[in-house]
């Protein structure tokens, strides 16, 4: 038998899956497309390849990283969750709430609470009542929100020096926020690589009722995605409000999902699951901020800014599936 | 053969809403024997095993294994006492290579982390063990398999994990010629290695190539248990169909 260790690698960063050609060929498509886009932005801005700007880009990026890896886990399970742009703003809501009465951990406790609370009613709802994650999620987008804008109903800005400090610090020449969706991805990849779980959720992706029938606790594992999610988007909604030094309810968060989705969809994880790896969902989100930075800088208005990504969520959604066929013809 | 079964079915009755599909079973398993289970269409020979699986629990009667009184109310109860099904479908994930196929669920970790090589190794042996030499890479994905491999595969599961007693529910339905001789040699091997092991078929030239005993049930009765040598397909035909009962003077025992 061959020695295992080199076939998986390091965290899984070479996956073996991608062993036939063609499917090899597609996965270079996400860095070359990245490449191709910076060398596009660098020849028409001279903003653009500075290290403030590029900086600017991974900083902005932090949060989103840290959102899409659950993210990524619970659609790989099969799972969607579209309410995540309005967990992001109740996180960071109740964070800031408190924050203003100066109390950092309590603030910092009540956004994970929230968080973890949405994610439960998502996932109890989805895996143990049974009812469709598209249909729950998007009750829970629009509930969400409703929430966030009810407690900020008076503005919430003007935190404690050290949150502040955080959001906007770095440590080690690298800001705080990329610190933390650093810890995040690797965390991602040691459960999708290294631990059962993340065997477990790819067999749920795949074939639920093959994942019931070889005795692993499906409904629990699909429980805690959802869980996971509502964590992650939480931590991202305290970092940006960290970050911005303001939580406004009605804007905090908004157009996350959209942005997630089609960062994890281009980083290969399909809308069916089954598969996916983290590091190239974090190449998604990476692709996709360069793309939004590139289009400030070449002033794109907002509106065209908005067609743009929209476009690029379907033209993702049509390079997975080019992908899936030339793998079926195999 | 004297071992006492290994699984022991009492009465076990199963409903749905108004039909009585099992109308009060018996059955038992006896290690290191192949024990057929044959009967017509919706003779509830996939509701006997449901229920052994732990997917559709029986409404009353009594399950005993290795002598313990059990209760089977869900695939994990069954899983945990070493009892392991091989569905017709075979429930694999494509998706997963050999190896994690066959550890899903129960994987082995060196520490918290996986532990891929000895998982590799243990499988290789099992389908050495099991003299399956057909299959390429173990890290090949299930979905680049033949039928037959994938059987292959979902059989050495099953034995992988020291199973008691392993139940396969037509497992040579869609496959051609060479294949199923290669499964039914599998089968028989199973037994010989001291497992407890059924098999249901509607096939009766694989059941008389590889059963020790044939049971038979028709509509919801356990008509019959017979032992291969003393009796001729024929004969089971004629109690699958109902066309013998067995007031009829059988060669079987009454069940």
């Amino acid at each position: 038998m061959n020695e295992p260790a080199t076939q998986t690698g390091a965290l899984g960063f070479f996956n073996r899956q991608g062993a036939d050609p063609i499917a090899r060929m597609l996965g270079l498509f996400l860095p070359l497309a990245t490449i191709l886009l910076m060398v596009l932005f660098a020849t028409q801005s001279d903003a653009f390849l500075t290290l403030a700007n590029l900086r600017g880009i991974t900083l902005q990026s932090a949060a989103t990283i840290v959102l899409a890896v659950p993210t990524a886990l619970l659609l790989m399970s099969a799972g969607i969750d579209l309410s995540i742009g309005s967990t992001v703003a109740v996180a960071g809501v109740m964070a800031g709430i408190f924050w203003q009465q100066d109390l950092i951990w309590a603030g910092l406790a009540a956004g994970l609470a929230a968080g973890l609370v949405i994610g439960l009613v998502n996932g109890s709802l989805v895996s143990l009542a049974g009812l469709n994650p598209i249909v729950v999620t998007l009750g829970t987008l629009a509930i969400g929100r409703g929430i966030a804008q009810v407690f900020a109903d008076n503005p919430i800005f003007d935190f404690p020096e050290p949150v502040v400090a955080f959001g906007a610090g770095s440590t080690l020449e690298i800001p705080n926020l990329v610190w933390v969706a650093i810890v995040v991805v690797v965390l991602g990849m040691i459960v999708l690589n290294r631990l059962p779980y993340g065997k477990h959720l790819i067999a749920v992706g795949v074939n639920e009722r093959a994942a019931y029938l070889a005795g692993l606790r499906v409904k629990m594992i699909k429980l805690s995605l959802y869980v996971a999610t509502g964590l992650g988007a939480a931590i991202a909604g305290i970092m940006l409000a960290a970050r911005f030094n303001s939580a406004p309810g009605g804007t905090l968060g908004v157009g996350t999902e959209l942005f997630v989705l089609t960062a994890v969809l281009l980083g290969g994880v399909p809308f069916t699951g089954g598969q996916g790896a983290i590091w190239r969902v974090v190449i998604g989100v990476l692709l996709l901020g360069i793309l939004r930075n590139g289009m400030v800088l070449l002033n794109f208005s907002s509106e065209s800014a908005q067609i743009v990504l929209g476009s690029v969520l379907i033209i993702a959604a049509a390079l997975e599936l080019v992908r899936q066929r030339l793998y079926r013809k195999q | 053969m004297t071992t006492s079964p290994i699984l022991e079915v009492r009465q076990v009755t199963k409903s749905f809403g108004a039909v009585d599909v099992l109308k009060g079973i018996d059955f038992e398993v006896i290690p290191g024997t192949v024990t057929a289970l044959v009967g017509d269409n919706g003779a509830g020979k996939s509701t006997l095993i449901k229920g052994l699986a732990g997917i559709q629990p029986f409404d009353s009667g009594e399950v005993t294994f290795e002598g313990v009184k059990v209760n089977l109310n869900e695939p994990r109860d069954a899983a945990d006492l070493g009892i392991e099904v091989v569905y017709q479908d075979l429930a694999l994930c494509d998706n997963l290579d050999i190896v994690q196929n066959m550890f899903l669920g129960r994987e082995v970790k060196r520490g918290i982390p996986l532990d891929e090589a000895d998982m590799e190794s243990r499988a290789g042996e099992t389908l050495k063990s099991l003299s399956v030499r057909t299959v390429k890479s173990l890290r090949q994905k299930v979905s680049s398999l033949s039928g037959g491999q994938r059987q292959t595969v979902a059989i050495a599961r099953a034995v992988l994990w020291n199973n008691k007693v392993v139940i396969l529910d037509e497992p040579t339905a869609a496959l051609g010629v060479a294949q199923t001789e290669q499964v039914l040699n599998l089968v028989r091997r199973l037994g010989e290695q001291g497992l407890g092991v059924v098999i249901i078929s509607h096939n009766l030239q694989d059941v008389f190539e590889v059963a020790d005993y044939i049971y038979v049930l028709y509509l919801g009765t356990m008509v019959v248990r017979l032992k291969r040598e003393d009796t001729n397909p024929s004969e089971v035909v004629e109690y699958i169909t109902g066309g013998k009962t067995n007031n009829a003077g059988s060669n079987g025992d009454l069940v």
